[in-house]
């Protein structure tokens, strides 16, 4: 015995030293593919006003952030505006030339585009503001009036990012965005409704996790998600996903903004690294705090208005920024 | 200063005699600290992650004789997350579950202990669970007893089989063992 402990502790103490021994790998650039619709030329869905604000803006903060840490920015905003079936802007992403208007062909060439251009250690963001399905799909811009082919189903989506060299953060603000969230081999969510008899059989599943490199957050679990005015005086509105309101402080893009070339730290990092559990929690937090749309009881029933994000799932957390 | 000190070490003496023989019916309470080294299954950065953890467990039906012991234990234990490395970091979670515990005395006041359990865990920052089976060894030092007590310092070496990651962990702890249908005697 008393060879025994020594020798188990010598083990882990050099097992759990491989934090020290290792050389740490390096981030890379930020690529982000930001996606607003406003559906003005949708008939079959309703206008959306926030959706613009929340591609601009986190196209704002995330350069900043890379600023911050020392890497290159590459961002591409996809907006649909008015009732145009078209942009005016077109973007060179890698060697390929896409146009800014965000159809089901142009999103996808674009994420196609990133192939060649990114590598390991670069973090890829897309953001999505805009309807969604009542099956988890998203519906992106008409490509004409009579386009009735708009919405995408998003395992499609994810399918094309598999093929993107680095570390991807899909951000989903929109209506049943839960339901799009990608089967963890690992662990099984309890907000869609799981019980223990899942998680054990999930156990014995004949499925192994890999390190993931797409995480994938969500504004709603199976129920609606909303959209928010930041401005409390209500003379001038400012629109917002109420989840990308939440995403945009979280990085340190508050309402009133802060000065750009000034962002404070962002504060739901912890330490010198933001994670994306870090994000979820903080917007997690925000959405529970707005009381029109976060879960609150009383005596004879529970509200209707229900956000609850999500985020996935797994044994590992993600590094999205290290400052 | 240090009459203080000797006045708690006499009050600690005095109200756990040393060397009582204790046997039958007990309940237990263990609080223990770990280092939680989680070995991925997957293609991780490093080989193995270090977090820390603490756990608390609650023996709810315990019962010793002269030699052996076992009890069904409750078992409620929280894993931070992992140290900073690199460009990913295990989760944290909070796990509860049920362990079976036997030991057995070497000498008077060294025994060997094993346990096996089964958890459900919860990650920390996110709304996901998993399920996990544990088995624990260890040695168990009495430092203090009288006739309806027992404390030991416990050294438990533990394994934490979740599916994607086996952890090992080594921590130090205490365990307190009340016996409230007391059948034995002082020595």
């Amino acid at each position: 015995m008393r060879r025994i402990i020594p020798l188990l502790f010598s083990i882990v103490l050099i097992l759990s030293s491989c934090e020290l021994f290792y050389d740490e790998p390096v981030a890379g650039d930020v690529y982000a593919i930001l996606v607003g619709l406003d559906y003005q030329n949708n008939t079959s869905q309703d206008n959306l006003q926030g959706t613009l604000n929340d591609a601009d803006e986190l196209h704002i903060v995330l350069d900043s952030l890379a600023e911050q840490t020392d890497s290159d920015y590459f961002g591409y905003r996809f907006r649909q505006e008015g009732l145009s079936y078209t942009s005016e802007v077109n973007y060179l992403i890698g060697t390929t030339t896409v146009n800014a208007y965000p159809s089901i062909t142009n999103i996808e060439k674009a994420i196609e585009a990133l192939v060649g251009a990114t590598d390991e250690s670069d973090l890829i963001l897309f953001s999505y503001s805009g309807h969604g399905g009542e099956d988890g799909s998203i519906a992106l811009a008409k490509t004409s009036s009579s386009d009735g082919e708009y919405f995408y189903d998003v395992q499609n989506l994810l399918d094309h990012f598999k093929k993107v060299n680095g570390r991807k953060l899909i951000i989903f603000d929109t209506c049943y965005s839960g339901l799009s969230l990608p089967v963890n081999p690992g662990s099984t969510n309890t907000v869609l409704g799981s019980s223990i008899d899942d998680w054990y059989a999930k156990y014995w599943e004949n499925s192994s996790y890999e390190l993931p490199d797409i995480y994938v957050l969500t504004a709603s679990a199976d129920t609606e998600s909303y959209e928010v005015d930041l401005d409390s005086s209500k003379s001038v509105e400012h629109m917002h996903g109420a989840f990308t309101a939440a995403i945009l402080e979280a990085l340190g893009w508050g309402y009133p903004h802060p000065d750009v070339e000034d962002l404070p730290m962002p504060p739901a990092a912890r330490g010198s690294t933001l994670t994306v559990d870090a994000l979820y929690a903080y917007s997690k937090n925000y959405i529970e705090g707005l009381p029109d749309i976060s879960l609150h009881w009383n005596l004879f029933s529970l509200s209707d208005y229900i956000q609850h994000p999500l985020v996935s799932g797994g044994a590992m957390d993600m590094v999205l920024f290290r400052f | 200063m240090r009459r203080r000190y000797l006045l708690i070490l006499l009050l600690i003496a005095a109200v756990f005699p040393l060397s009582a023989q204790t046997t039958g019916y007990y309940h237990s309470a263990t609080a223990t600290a770990f280092e939680y080294l989680g070995i991925s299954h997957f293609a991780d950065e490093i080989p193995a992650r270090s977090s820390f953890a603490g756990s608390t467990s609650l023996g709810l039906f315990g019962y010793q004789g002269n030699r052996w012991d076992g009890s069904l234990e409750l078992q409620i234990q929280s894993v931070s997350r992992s140290l900073p490395y690199g460009l990913y970091r295990s989760r944290g979670f909070t796990s509860i579950g049920f362990g079976l515990r036997s030991s057995c005395m070497l000498n008077d006041s060294f025994s060997l202990y094993g346990q096996l359990g089964t958890e459900v865990n919860f990650y920390s920052q996110i709304k996901e669970a998993f399920a996990s089976f544990s088995l624990q060894v260890g040695g168990q030092l009495l430092i203090l007893e009288n006739p309806t007590y027992q404390l030991f310092l416990a050294f438990p070496l533990s394994i934490h089989l979740r599916k994607e990651i086996t952890a090992i962990q080594v921590g130090v702890g205490l365990r307190y063992h009340l016996f409230p249908y007391h059948q034995g005697g002082s020595q």
